[in-house]
């Protein structure tokens, strides 16, 4: 499963990932990039994002999953990467995920989608990203471009930034540095 | 209940038994929550005159009022307890992630009475809560505890509060660590967990907490939050964690403090390349606490939280450690024990002067060549300690209030204990004067935490304007006010602890202070409390704690400091001379004690002061038990 989504998305070798955003929706787009070296574990982000969404403070009506290693003081946040090319899209049986491509959000058609958490078992993080309520998935809006969760980080753990190249390539590396981590602490 | 999660859970540890009640609203309204909360039950439940380690001591954990919401740095856990330590109230704060865990499993205070033969540990899953046999974790470290409850649950998301080997030993220094790493530390509240043979508990809740106003809630925790980012008091801590201080007082407050900035400070671990990582509480800003590990050397592999400032200086500066990966050696073993690194650095610094002068043989310390700066020793006495083992184990393990009587030889003189029974943390109160006063007057001993005075040094603008506010005097002349601003600061203390409020974000940080908390309290709760109310709530605590000591029989000759902060001034530098003497406290106390409408003699709060402030009911209570009890 790994393997097949780790090749196309967070190569940093610009060849596979840029061509995927035109020039123009580029200049639009943010990205949201997750910082897990610098992560405090304090799981602010957790409840910012349980308080936007569902106005109640609730690890499990978060769309932000914090995985810890307490001992080793590791806090690994994890949150719907809204992938070029999303895996989970590919996966859904009945179409229910969309990329929106000049916005660059991941979004799920609540209405269409079944509950079968094919999605979930797609995702190249892991458990976390896409989360069920009443029995149906969901995922991080992004908040509009201004999300909760980033606003809250004071560790800058989370960060929403402007896709440029220069981020792109950071996102890449994060992400690949995060996947092995999650990997090594069973997250995956 | 709005903002909390509205239930109580007893436990009963001599016949296993659970019970869970409804959280009562008149307790929240008069106490606010956490410490407060706790304050009154632990008034309610114990009876004068109960031993700390008999099964009808109690044992309470309260997670703080906006515990598992945005409010910055909110996620403090107060834990309380007849102190086997002082045989007096103590109340311990600490960070971590249990008590925000407890809340969202639905309960925002437990009580652990009664006492189990067999070791137990308890298990909460939401509704489902057990005591389950816990002889295969009997003996073993916190880390080690942490691991196999993790792994037993096939959970690694569960919290777990533990005791290590100290606490299973009843020493009187064994702290309560939650969170592998965050300490209960002072008073021997892992002690009294041992007495009840509960080694662990293990927590996990998949609830949810609901406050009046989510939306403006959320707005105004985020302004702070950001308020506080903003400013140089808030990004110092940030920075450098508690380490930013000086390594503070060394070799036993006979030498001069060492020059920090190339030996053992937050600072100069960063740049040696020790601290690995930045590490909050539940919903903390500015996270002060620093992951460390020891890559190479005798060390190697070696890996904890910390050290903090008090642990620099206890079992740093304080014992003659400046070795930075000694010292990360010894935070680390003093953890794992779970023991107070300040009482475990302030007995040993103790016995290395004790040895010194000879007052302590090498037979006393089991062959040990116990002078100050010797790591070896060192690491040796800390096992001993912890496990009780040999004559110095069994000596020091005792607490220095009891040590020092069993030596005798004048060792009192250099013991940093006063009347109370609780080894001072690492403050010169001799030159410190709002410091000095504070701690003699801290019900559970003396140190910081329940009235750190820092805005007294005036190191910011806030801070100048702030003592300005609460003398009504113009700076500089305002910081000699002190009874004043002993006061003030044990009202705010007393509702930020009950809030769940870190120290470093309101009276250090002075980014929450009375109407940023009485805002928060009120969006959250829907109860409307007014700054001025929230500060009464703080003196009502701060009476009911005092009650409880007068009712245990301690009066104003418990409020004094160890004998070397009376009688043996500075010999250094431009603060050469200082001292804060037995007639110079007197004349605070008179003052403190008008100010709170306490009886100047005794220091025991007036009638008409406790009616005042609704504890008519303890004032009766008080006048019922208080002369029947007398302090060994």
């Amino acid at each position: 499963m790994g393997q097949r989504v780790e090749t196309k998305l967070f190569k940093p070798d610009f060849g596979d990932c840029l061509p995927m955003v035109s020039v123009p929706a580029l200049k639009q787009r943010m990205l949201m990039l997750t910082d897990y070296e610098t992560c405090s574990g304090c799981q602010s982000c957790v409840m910012a994002c349980s308080l936007t969404k569902m106005k109640v403070f609730s690890p499990s009506k978060s769309l932000v999953t914090l995985r810890k290693v307490e001992d080793r003081c590791l806090g690994v946040p994890v949150v719907c990467e809204h992938c070029d090319d999303p895996p989970c899209q590919a996966a859904c049986p009945v179409s229910a995920i969309t990329k929106d491509h000049s916005s660059g959000v991941v979004s799920v058609n609540r209405e269409l989608c079944t509950g079968c958490k094919t999605c979930e078992k797609a995702c190249p993080f892991g458990a976390g990203t896409i989360k069920f309520w009443d029995d149906r998935a969901i995922v991080c809006d992004l908040c509009n471009g201004d999300p909760a969760c980033v606003r809250t980080c004071t560790q800058k753990a989370l960060m929403f930034l402007p896709a440029t190249r220069a981020t792109v390539a950071r996102k890449a590396e994060l992400a690949r540095r995060r996947r092995s981590i999650l990997a090594s602490i069973g997250g995956i | 209940m709005l903002g909390f999660a509205g239930r109580v859970l007893d436990v009963n540890m001599t016949d296993c038994t659970v019970r869970k009640s409804e959280l009562s609203e008149s307790l929240v309204k008069a106490y606010l929550g956490g410490r407060g909360i706790n304050a009154r039950l632990l008034w309610d439940l114990l009876r004068p005159g109960t031993d700390p380690y008999s099964p009808d001591n109690a044992l309470i954990i309260g997670s703080g009022a906006l515990t598992c919401t945005t409010a910055p740095s909110s996620g403090r856990t107060t834990v309380t307890c007849k102190s086997p330590a002082t045989g007096l109230y103590v109340k311990s704060s600490v960070g971590g992630h249990f008590g925000s865990e407890m809340k969202f499993a639905g309960y925002d205070f437990l009580i652990v009475r009664g006492a189990s033969k067999k070791p137990r540990a308890l298990i909460i899953r939401d509704e489902d809560v057990k005591l389950i046999d816990a002889s295969h974790l009997w003996g073993l470290g916190v880390k080690e505890t942490n691991q196999i409850v993790k792994k037993d649950l096939g959970d690694m998301a569960v919290k777990v509060a533990c005791i290590g080997q100290a606490g299973e030993n009843l020493v009187q220094f064994a702290s309560l660590m939650c969170s592998v790493y965050h300490a209960a530390a002072r008073g021997g509240t892992g002690a009294v967990m041992g007495s009840k043979g509960l080694k662990a508990i293990a927590v996990r809740g998949s609830g949810e907490v609901t406050v009046a106003e989510p939306e403006r809630f959320g707005q105004l925790s985020e302004a702070v939050r950001k308020a506080f980012r903003d400013d140089m008091n808030g990004r110092k801590y940030f920075l450098f964690g508690t380490g930013t201080f000086d390594c503070g007082p060394s070799y036993n407050y006979l030498r001069e403090p060492l020059d920090s900035s190339d030996i053992v400070s937050g600072p100069y671990l960063l740049k040696q390349g020790y601290i690995k990582r930045q590490v909050g509480c539940f919903g903390c800003t500015q996270s002060c606490h620093r992951y460390t590990e020891v890559d190479s050397g005798p060390y190697e592999g070696t890996y904890t939280l910390g050290p903090e400032y008090e642990t620099f200086s206890a079992l740093g500066a304080g014992i003659g450690i400046i070795d930075p990966e000694t010292l990360i050696k010894v935070n680390d073993m003093v953890s794992d024990l779970g023991m107070d690194t300040i009482s475990t650095g302030v007995v040993l610094e103790w016995a290395m002067e004790s040895y010194e002068r000879g007052v302590l043989s090498k037979e006393d310390t089991d062959g040990l060549e116990l002078c100050f700066g010797s790591d070896e020793a060192v690491l040796k006495a800390v096992h001993a300690m912890a496990h009780r083992e040999g004559r110095l184990g069994a000596l020091l393990s005792l607490g220095l209030r009891k040590a020092s009587a069993k030596v005798g030889k004048d060792s009192y003189k250099w013991a940093m204990v006063n009347a109370k029974g609780l080894e001072q943390s690492k403050v010169d109160v001799r030159t410190i004067k709002s410091y000095a006063l504070a701690f003699a007057v801290n019900p559970r001993g003396p140190d910081h935490l329940h009235t750190e005075c820092m805005a007294a040094w005036g190191g910011s603008g806030a801070a100048r304007g702030l003592m300005e506010r609460v003398t009504g005097k113009h700076w500089p002349e305002a910081a000699a006010e002190y009874p004043r601003i002993v006061r003030w600061h044990e009202q705010i203390y007393a509702a930020s602890d009950s809030l769940g409020f870190c120290a470093f974000t309101c009276t250090a940080g002075h980014a929450v202070l009375e109407r940023e908390m009485a805002d928060l309290y009120s969006l959250a709760t829907g109860y409307a409390v007014s700054p001025d109310q929230l500060m009464t709530a703080g003196e009502r605590i701060v009476a009911l704690e005092r009650c409880f000591n007068t009712r245990e029989g301690a009066d104003r000759r418990l409020d004094d400091l160890p004998w070397r902060m009376m009688n043996e001034p500075v010999s250094w530098g431009r603060l050469k001379g200082m001292v804060s003497s037995k007639e110079w406290l007197d004349q605070m106390l008179d003052e403190y004690y008008a100010l709170h409408g306490w009886d100047v003699e005794t220091g025991v709060p007036n009638r008409n002061t406790l009616e005042a402030l609704g504890l008519a009911d303890v004032a009766n209570k008080l006048g019922e038990d208080a002369p029947k009890q007398k302090r060994e």
